[in-house]
């Protein structure tokens, strides 16, 4: 079993690094994947956050182990570790809310639900609701057009979808007329087509 | 064999691209991991060029170097993603990429012994069985060369090949990148790999820092691959289907579409 113990020493490197100098290239390639990816997934949080990623990546392995084999997924537990370190690493409150609304964008994105036209509304199947204390949507918006606002605290639902033409994802805070309209559509009871909340949840591509 | 022309790599950098472009792009091939299970875009992208001209599957997650494992979540899928696309082959690397379900997303050396000779073929077979499709391998570039090595990298794909029946995707610029690396003449090296069972040839560039050249895929095609890629078709007496990686500081596919003009008149010189 010379193959068996061959794994087994390279499992060893690629978790530790090794003496032998051409061997711990190895270990770096791999360490180097981690990061970017990391790095890659949680864009935003990594720039204004100024992450360090070496320690951090190297931390958020050790407690989840990399065993998806597709590159993304490996990080798809990074929220819930900011979570629990944030304070350790020393990022505020809104840390959390941040890392969760980037891996919702890439979720929803990349969904492979297909979206298919049917007579009548229906709910757009990639809605993706989630809790959120800050205002990260908000904040983000000002990053893109370069005028960083503060990130203001507000308990609330975002509901997140990709529009079926364009692919991109759109984010829409959700009021209780439009909660209303998803608990009616939901329960198949009858809506009114003037209902100015549908045309409004149309445009968002929360309702298709 | 099926030759397709000359063919480049998909990546999302170029999804605009090849959803608004003429292209002078014979074919693609679809980095698996990266389009199966994805939806949006990924998905609106390759049903388009699918409709326009084949698409090759090439993965990273079979892990053939770790014959102790099969991986069935990744064959369901890679197996049900193929289903869709009704590729004429699909391919992977010779090297192992996880082991006792940690992923490195690295393509690993396999050890080249009588026993591991033995344990891949098991591995390839099954995977043929599997799959029900024709299957290459591709030879990986290496930085680190195990003491315990039984054989060359020549003689060890040659007799997986002759035990499986299954095909070889033959990176020329991997085999370049190591005779570099390991100093040996590249060419001998090729003629020494079966090449009637060569269905697919991978062109990249590299990075040389030096103390080591690294396949990074991040450069044009260098000279040096380019005649050797001149000289094997000539070995070969035949067109072989050829695809250009570039992974790495990604160029507009302008740049890689000049490329795949310059690789298919190189391919004229040839006949």
């Amino acid at each position: 079993m010379q193959l068996k113990k061959y794994l087994a020493d390279w499992s060893d490197t690629l978790s530790f690094g090794s003496n032998d100098l051409a061997k711990h290239r190895y270990y770096e390639f791999v360490q180097h994947h981690y990061q970017s990816a990391l790095k890659k997934m949680y864009s935003r949080f990594s720039g204004e956050l100024q992450v360090e990623w070496g320690s951090v990546a190297a931390k958020y392995y050790r407690d989840y182990p990399p065993e998806s084999y597709e590159l993304n997924r490996l990080t798809f537990s990074f929220p819930d570790f900011v979570k629990n370190t944030s304070v350790d690493f020393g990022w505020p409150k809104w840390a959390y809310d941040l890392a969760q609304y980037e891996l919702a964008e890439f979720v929803v994105f990349t969904d492979e639900k297909k979206i298919k036209y049917c007579n009548g509304l229906s709910i757009n199947p990639t809605l993706l609701l989630l809790e959120f204390e800050f205002d990260i949507a908000r904040w983000v918006i000002s990053l893109d057009r370069a005028e960083k606002l503060s990130v203001a605290k507000n308990l609330h639902i975002l509901a997140i979808t990709r529009n079926p033409t364009t692919h991109l994802c759109q984010f829409t805070q959700l009021s209780p007329e439009i909660l209303d309209v998803l608990r009616q559509i939901d329960s198949q009871l009858p809506i009114s087509a003037m209902n100015p909340t549908i045309k409004f949840m149309q445009k968002q591509s929360i309702l298709i | 064999m099926h030759n397709l022309g000359v063919g480049v790599g998909l990546r999302r950098q170029h999804f605009d691209n090849v959803l608004s472009t003429q292209l002078d792009v014979d074919w693609f091939e679809i980095i698996s991991e990266n389009f199966m299970q994805f939806g949006g875009k990924t998905q609106a992208v390759l049903e388009h060029i699918k409709s326009k001209c084949p698409v090759i599957p090439h993965g990273l997650g079979l892990c053939l170097g770790d014959p102790f494992s099969f991986d069935l979540d990744y064959a369901q899928n890679l197996k049900s993603f193929m289903d869709d696309l009704n590729p004429p082959w699909f391919s992977d690397h010779l090297c192992f990429s996880s082991f006792e379900k940690v992923h490195y997303h690295d393509l690993l050396p396999v050890l080249k012994t009588e026993e591991s000779l033995d344990l891949i073929s098991e591995k390839i077979l099954r995977i043929q069985d599997y799959f029900k499709r024709p299957f290459a391998l591709e030879n990986i570039s290496y930085y680190w060369n195990s003491p315990d090595h039984a054989m060359g990298e020549s003689e060890f794909i040659s007799r997986l090949i002759e035990k499986t029946k299954c095909h070889l995707l033959l990176d020329l610029n991997n085999v370049y990148v190591n005779s570099c690396n390991f100093k040996f003449d590249p060419l001998v090296e090729v003629k020494q790999l079966p090449l009637h069972s060569v269905i697919q040839i991978h062109l990249a560039g590299h990075t040389d820092l030096g103390d080591i050249v690294i396949d990074n895929h991040g450069a044009h095609i260098c000279e040096e691959v380019l005649s050797l890629y001149q000289k094997c078709l000539r070995l070969m007496q035949r067109d072989v289907s050829t695809l250009i990686e570039w992974d790495y500081n990604i160029p507009s596919f302008t740049v890689l579409n000049a490329e795949v003009i310059k690789v298919k008149s190189l391919r004229l010189q040839c006949n």
